[in-house]
């Protein structure tokens, strides 16, 4: 059943739905012969899809019955996002024709898995895996941010600069090796201050590159949280925030239950806001669900954006926390901005009054710097992990230079940082070693 | 290679028409080693103490383990190679200590994790005593004569053919021809053939193997002049002394018994560098007569004076060859250029004014064959019984010879007696290193072992290779019995100790009155070791004994000496520095006995031998056509074969996961497929 050759894919690729164009692909060594057998007139000669030309022909069924008519589009192998044969059909947006097309196609060709263009295109080397996690940050990339952080990672600069430090750390290690492997040889030995600042200077670079998680992580999507007591206005908020009525909104006290989640737009961020229900002792069962979803919420939170109507006390013990925006709702009422607190925001979600500046506050808290500036920003969990142990593993380093530790301790951890920065790229060669080694040190009989 | 001609599917054989009817009853000899070099002997050893009836087949039987370049054993990363090949039962630790005239432990000032053990040799005795244990050796015949022929039956070799047309029968053969195939050798333009200075080159074979496509090629390589010893003044120089207390190769038995002797250190001159600077143009590394590649660790002195301008001094060791003869071997002068050139190059270094060589030195080229032809056993693929060992991989050095004739051995034997191969992991040995970086690596030069190769070096240090090797050694059969009886004392003597350390509560008055262990400055070693830091440590405190030795400051010799127990007299070095670094290098020790853990994973994933790269088109074209050559074993080999990328793992991975299961019976071959 599974020939070890590889089969010939085909998906939709533009969103599903109504637009203008749906775009199907095919992938394999048999795209080219199957498009060219749903064209007409029917050619199989090969030459007639060249590579990189758009035609509009006429798509036929495999029976001969037209379909629509559509701009085709061919990429040969290897000159393909896949490495393979590819062959876009741009047909006119209906789902109707699409579910056709693909109904058709599938008698000869297999429905591609989620990713699986992606996957091809890294198994045939035309991408590598940080630039594969680029494309797919690419594709769910809802937010400019998410957008341009994913077109960085594609372009390969995030790649060149990991490849940098990794360059730097075997450097680093035929330093360090060169001592241990040659020391029968004429081996200057490197004063430990060296090793120790060159360590730094790798390891800072690794800092910043953490610290960029922060930021990274939102093209992910920031998780914003309204939270207060019954009452506070929150549900009303999310509707002014959302200029939709989304939630329901009333005077008694109580009234959202359950947590619930919406996507906002906010420049170039894209936010998960979640409207909550009221924290309170209360002795309702559903109520008290409902409480406890809000605290796992706020555990989560990128930001809390923390409401207190006029004469309400408040939540002090989550005043206190770092991700809180203090907000003071309802700030139309006679008398409330007497009531403003060190630190909050008066905001009416009812007459408007405030909310630009809640919106600008939201989004600073939230882009604390420009991304534009720093050197490379994460956003992958994978990298936040390898760049974790690398920089353990250098802290390590550094540290058993300095108690003059065993060298080849200060070597393993080393290595290992070396193998983690290498991972994100796809592999560190330690056989350079030994050109950096030979090409610096005169060793010989 | 030839085909007996009754075997009709066979090419174009090298048969005279005279011997057309060929019968093949049993094979003469189990096994049939080709080349006395210290591959060949390893292996033939090996063979015979494995029961196989074995013959060693050599050009020469005067020149039986000849050390064709440095009269010495071991050295950083190859000290390690011969520990562990002793502790697997072989011979080159035994011999080295018996032939050793100087005894040193590298690295000392580096940490127990790189020690690595040399010793300089005696070369008459070491080849003497080599020849004498090949002869004392049970079930192993010696001839002389040069194999210019292989006779193949479909993919077996059945006989080894000599010059003159002699064939003898073989169940398995393992060429072991070094340095010798098709050696040519260079000293400024004057090149002449041979496989080592002296000695003929082995002609006729790499091209019987090459029309059985194996592919051929060139590398080179280099010695220094030999000067006479009366000609040289040697108080111009420094002397060198080895250890006080020489540390033996072998486990368990001291088998050191020559005098020790002095070597001598000095410097170039800026007039050496002149004159092979004047010179180059008659040099025929650089007009281009040598083709070879060389190994960049060893640069000829013209090399370096090329490579490293800047300097102005190189520094030149003095060693002993032997005792009875005068010859001495010049350290860092390795050299092709004429004669003339290189005495005059010599004599400008002081001491050496007036210098008489017994020898000059050379370079030589000759025929290797990559080993990503082998698989990890050693076995020549596509060819079921024809094994390769020694420098004609594509190795430098005795010991990385030697490991791969023993190796090559036990694979055979295995092979024979239809059992599983042997086969080392990186995890378990440098020798393990050795064969997996060999076959799966494209090696820019020949292979040289360096600590840095082996990624858990931590754990396979010279002090626990018996540890890690001697059950190996004994359950394969090629161990002494009485070794293994003494391997099980000493473990449990291991356990004694910790139990001790971990119960003991030492006081810290007790190791203030200690003294400092002395410590012998290291001849070859530049950094010179800086004497022990008085013991400092807080007196009023008491604490076990194992936490006292995590104090990098404090040695396990002085914990024992401040509570001493009379069976302290069964610890010996070793034991004693395996212990010590388990318990200070505890944490890293443990880190990367977790990483060997998932370094197993992909070793434990088997790789079907007959899966079809070429058509697994989610592989990237260089690892499509890397696999289909080395064809690894596991997913964990896979994963080291050069151009193999980890997308291209990622890919087998996914592939194996989608592979219907094969039905059990379908891999045995005379299983029996239902009909109905
Ligand atoms: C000039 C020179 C410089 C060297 N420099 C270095 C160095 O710098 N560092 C280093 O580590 N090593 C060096 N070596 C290499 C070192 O000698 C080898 O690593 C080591 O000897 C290899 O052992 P072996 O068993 O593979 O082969 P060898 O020691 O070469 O032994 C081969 C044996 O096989 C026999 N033989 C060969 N072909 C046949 C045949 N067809 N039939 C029968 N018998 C055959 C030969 O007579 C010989 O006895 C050098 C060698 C030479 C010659
Ligand atoms: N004047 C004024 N009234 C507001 C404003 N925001 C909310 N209210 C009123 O306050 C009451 C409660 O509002 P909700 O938004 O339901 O409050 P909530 O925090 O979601 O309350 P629960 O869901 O019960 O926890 C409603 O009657 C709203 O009309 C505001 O900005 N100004
Ligand atoms: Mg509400």
């Amino acid at each position: 059943m599974l020939s070890e050759a590889r089969d010939t894919i085909v998906a939709l690729s533009t969103p599903p739905g109504v637009g203008a164009v749906a775009i199907v692909r095919l992938s394999g060594p048999r795209a080219l012969s199957l498009a060219q057998s749903r064209l007409e007139p029917r050619g199989a000669d090969g030459t007639v899809l060249l590579h990189g030309r758009a035609q509009v022909r006429w798509l036929i069924r495999a029976d001969g019955r037209r379909l629509d008519q559509a701009l085709i589009l061919a990429f040969h192998a290897p000159n393909s996002y896949t490495g393979e044969d590819v062959v876009e059909f741009h047909l006119h947006g209906s789902p109707w024709l699409v579910e056709e097309l693909l109904a058709d196609l599938r008698q000869e060709a297999v429905v591609a898995e989620p990713g699986e263009f992606t996957r091809r295109a890294v198994e045939r080397g035309r991408l590598n895996l940080s630039q594969a996690e680029g494309v797919r940050a690419l594709v769910e990339a809802r937010s400019g941010l998410a957008h341009n952080l994913a077109l960085r990672s594609l372009s390969g600069e995030s790649g060149r600069r990991v490849q940098d430090l990794l360059q730097d750390l075997l450097d680093l290690l035929s330093l360090v090796e060169a001592e241990l492997d040659f020391s029968e040889h004429e081996i200057e030995p490197t004063p430990v201050a060296e090793l120790l600042s060159r360590a730094a200077s790798a390891l800072q670079r690794l800092e910043s590159w953490r610290a960029s998680w922060r930021l990274g992580r939102l093209s992910h999507g920031a998780q914003v949280v309204l939270v207060g007591e019954p009452n506070a206005g929150k549900s009303t908020l999310m509707n002014a925030l959302l200029e939709d009525s989304r939630v329901l909104v009333d005077e008694e006290p109580g009234t959202t239950r359950d947590a619930i989640a919406q996507e906002l737009r906010l420049g170039d961020l894209s936010i998960t806001l979640w409207d909550t229900a009221g924290l309170r002792d209360t002795e309702g069962r559903v109520e008290r669900q409902g409480v406890a979803r809000t605290r796992e919420l706020v555990e989560m939170a990128d930001v809390i954006l923390l409401l207190r109507a006029p004469n309400q006390p408040g939540i002090p013990e989550l005043a206190q926390q770092e991700s809180c925006l203090p907000v003071l709702s309802k700030a139309d009422l006679v008398g409330a901005v007497a009531d403003l607190r060190p630190g909050e925001l008066a905001v009416s979600a009812l007459s408007g009054v405030g909310l630009p500046e809640l919106k600008a506050a939201l989004h600073q808290r939230l882009v604390a710097e420009d991304w534009r500036s720093l050197d490379l920003v994460l956003t992958e969990a994978r990298h936040v992990q390898l760049v974790d142990v690398a920089t353990q593993c250098l802290r390590r380093f550094s540290a058993a230079l300095e108690a003059e530790l065993d060298r080849p301790l200060s070597a393993a951890d080393l290595r290992e940082a070396a193998e983690a920065v290498g991972a994100i790229v796809g592999g560190a060669d330690f056989d350079d070693l030994y050109h950096l080694i030979f090409s610096r040190f005169c060793v010989g009989k | 290679m030839s085909h007996p001609p009754d075997n009709p599917g066979a090419g174009p054989g090298a048969l005279e028409a005279g011997r057309s009817t060929w019968n093949l009853p049993d094979p003469a000899y189990d096994l049939v080693v080709a080349g006395a070099g210290h591959a060949g002997i390893e292996a033939a050893l090996a063979g015979a103490r494995l029961g196989l009836r074995t013959l060693l087949v050599s050009m020469s039987l005067q020149t039986i383990g000849q050390m064709s370049c440095n009269p010495a054993i071991g050295g950083v990363g190859k000290g390690q190679l011969v520990r562990e090949i002793d502790a697997l039962g072989g011979e080159m630790g035994r011999l080295a200590d018996r032939a050793g005239l100087q005894f040193r432990m590298l690295n000392r000032s580096k940490g127990p994790a790189v020690w690595s053990p040399r010793a300089q040799s005696d070369k008459f005795r070491y080849a003497q005593l080599a020849t004498q244990t090949l002869s004392d050796q049970p079930g192993l015949d010696l001839r002389q004569g040069l194999v210019t022929d292989l006779v193949l039956q479909q993919d077996r070799v059945v006989a080894v053919e000599l010059a003159g047309g002699v064939r003898i029968r073989a169940g398995a053969v393992i060429v072991c021809a070094g340095t010798f195939l098709n050696g040519l050798l260079h000293v400024g333009a004057s090149r002449s053939p041979g496989g080592r200075a002296g000695e003929p080159p082995a002609l006729g074979l790499s091209e019987a193997l090459a029309r059985q496509g194996i592919e051929v090629r060139r590398y080179k390589t280099g010695t220094p002049p030999r000067v006479d010893r009366a000609s040289i003044r040697f108080d111009a120089f420094d002397e060198q002394w080895g250890d006080a207390k020489p540390a033996p190769f072998r486990f368990y038995e001291d088998l050191i018994s020559l005098p020790q002797q002095c070597c001598y250190a000095t410097w170039t001159t800026p007039r050496t560098h002149e004159i092979l600077s004047e010179n180059l143009h008659r040099s025929p590394l650089f007009t281009g007569r040598i083709e070879g590649t060389g190994p960049r660790y060893c640069p000829s002195v013209e090399d370096k004076v090329v490579r490293f301008a800047e300097k102005d001094r190189h520094q030149l060791f003095l060693e002993p060859e032997s005792l009875a003869g005068r010859e001495m071997y010049v350290n860092g002068f390795s050299t092709s250029m004429p004669e003339d050139v290189q005495l005059a190059a010599l004599r400008s270094v002081p001491g050496f004014e007036q210098a008489r060589f017994t020898r000059p030195g050379y370079a030589i080229e000759y025929d290797y064959f990559p080993a990503w032809q082998m698989d990890v056993t050693l076995r020549m693929r596509g060819l079921a019984n024809l094994f390769f060992a020694g420098q004609q991989n594509g190795t430098s050095g005795y010991e990385e010879a030697s490991a791969q004739g023993l190796l090559a051995a036990l694979n055979a034997a295995a092979l024979l007696d239809h059992r599983d191969p042997v086969i080392l992991g990186r995890d378990q040995a440098y020798i393990g290193v050795l064969l997996d970086d060999l076959v799966n690596k494209p090696l820019p030069e020949p292979y040289r072992m360096f600590t840095s190769r082996a990624e858990f070096r931590l754990l396979l240090r010279q002090d626990n290779a018996d540890q890690r090797l001697m059950p190996l050694g004994h359950r394969l059969g090629l161990l002494e019995q009485w070794r293994w009886e003494r391997f099980q004392v000493r473990q449990e003597t291991r356990t004694r100790l910790l139990d001790w350390l971990a119960q003991t509560a030492i006081n810290g008055r007790a190791l203030l009155s200690q003294e400092p262990e002395p410590q012998v400055p290291q001849a070859h070693d530049n950094q010179r070791v800086e004497p022990n830091p008085a013991v400092d440590v807080p007196a009023s405190t008491t604490q076990r004994a194992t936490e006292w030795l995590k104090r990098p400051e404090l040695t396990l010799h002085m914990l024992l000496q401040a509570a001493p127990e009379p069976w302290f007299t069964e610890l010996d070095d070793d034991l004693i520095t395996s212990v010590e670094v388990d318990i200070k290098y505890a944490g890293y020790v443990e880190r990367q006995r977790r990483a060997v853990e998932s370094f197993r994973r992909n070793e434990q994933v088997p790789l079907p031998e007959e899966l079809d790269y070429k058509s697994l088109a989610s592989l990237s074209t260089e690892a499509r056509e890397r696999l289909s050559l080395v064809r690894p074993r596991n997913l964990g080999q896979a994963s080291r074969v050069g151009g193999v990328n980890p997308t291209d793992i990622q890919a087998l991975w996914v592939h194996l996961q989608r592979r219907p299961q094969e039905s059990p019976s379908s891999t045995t071959e005379d299983a029996v497929t239902p009909s109905d």
